[in-house]
């Protein structure tokens, strides 16, 4: 789960092991719940970007896709700033 | 009227019935007629951590089986008079009983008692169901683990689905000095991923292996900070509002309570 790593990537070698059993525990249950494995999950969020890449400029490098989740249900949350948008509207 | 309450977890080895000897006993103690019903059949242990092992004349089957009355089954406690149980049994398996004739059974048995504990066998199989059958409601246990807490929401979902919603959760062998430490999720975090409410917190504690060892419940060791704690669960699940005595737990709760009650 390469995204998710990148999320936590500032915090990862300092962090305690409790937080691992947090993330970990939290990304399993969506995917009991949703019934998709992880490389499944995986190609939706690609998939995701893909679709919205292709009428927007997506600023990879900004971007968060993950998955939340509540009792009885689960979202997928997805933050896709776009390339330039900010540079765009302030030379205008 | 009693009430029937399960106590389930979905993984074994949580501590379901060392919890549900130890609720059973702290409700008796406080007065209440308690009845505890073993259903884990071909894996009974209610009546060894009981002490009560040596007593046992008929069992759960037997009763269903109608080759005995439900009296007869039922096995005084060594000390508290309110306190009964029913053994599972041993050499038969989960299939030797419906969920009709559990339902049945618990709706006759309510009569009779107060309160009406039900240790539920691990897994999500016939033996869940069987025990889920007659409830009124449900305490999940859990420890800080990651496989223990993945289990135990997939539980509640199904007490959800059994028609036991609102399950309360009961965090058992805490090491509270890794949870300090950063190494073992906190209630907090628990409570937060199952988003259900809280009856109790148990400390890892080594006086539960040995009184466990002897038969004797913790529940009755006034001394033991465990022995307390299984107390407190028992007084709360009988109405009683006894605050969570560990600190930043109370305080979260009522913040997540008024989050889903949104």
């Amino acid at each position: 789960m390469i995204w998710l790593r990148h999320i936590f990537h500032r915090e990862e070698r300092s962090r305690k092991s409790r937080y691992d059993a947090r993330e970990r525990l939290k990304l399993v249950l969506v995917q009991d719940r949703v019934d998709l494995d992880a490389k499944q999950m995986e190609a939706l969020k690609n998939d995701l970007i893909d679709v919205v890449d292709r009428y927007l400029d997506i600023d990879r490098t900004a971007m968060d896709v993950s998955f939340s989740r509540d009792r009885g249900s689960v979202a997928i949350v997805a933050s896709l700033p776009l390339q330039n948008s900010e540079g765009r509207h302030a030379s205008a | 009227m009693g009430e029937v309450i399960v106590i389930t977890s979905g993984k074994g080895g949580v501590g379901k019935t060392t919890t549900t000897a130890n609720i059973g006993t702290a409700l008796a103690m406080m007065g209440k007629r308690t009845l505890l019903l073993d259903t884990d059949i071909g894996l009974r242990n209610l009546d060894v951590v009981m002490g009560l092992e040596n007593r046992i004349v008929y069992h759960l089957v037997d009763v269903t089986e109608h080759r005995c009355k439900p009296r007869q089954a039922m096995i005084r406690d060594k000390k508290l008079e309110l306190l009964s149980l029913i053994p599972a049994a041993q050499t038969r398996d989960k299939t030797a009983v419906s969920e009709s004739q559990m339902k049945e059974l618990t709706d006759t048995l309510r009569e009779d008692f107060d309160y009406i504990l039900i240790d539920c066998p691990a897994g999500i199989e016939q033996g869940f169901k069987n025990a889920v059958a007659g409830a009124d409601r449900a305490l999940v246990v859990t420890t800080p683990e990651i496989s223990a807490v993945r289990d135990a929401d997939r539980v509640v979902g199904l007490l959800e689905a059994a028609g036991l919603p609102e399950p309360k959760v009961i965090v058992n062998r805490v090491r509270f000095d890794m949870v300090r430490r950063g190494d073992m999720m906190t209630i907090e975090d628990i409570l937060e991923i199952l988003a259900i409410d809280l009856i109790g917190v148990v400390a890892d504690d080594e006086d539960i292996v040995i009184s466990t060892n002897r038969g004797e419940p913790i529940a009755k060791n006034q001394l033991s900070a465990a022995g307390k704690s299984f107390r407190e669960i028992a007084a709360r699940l009988d109405g009683a509002d006894i605050p969570f005595g560990v600190s930043g737990m109370r305080g979260f709760w009522h913040r997540l309570r008024a989050v889903f009650a949104r």
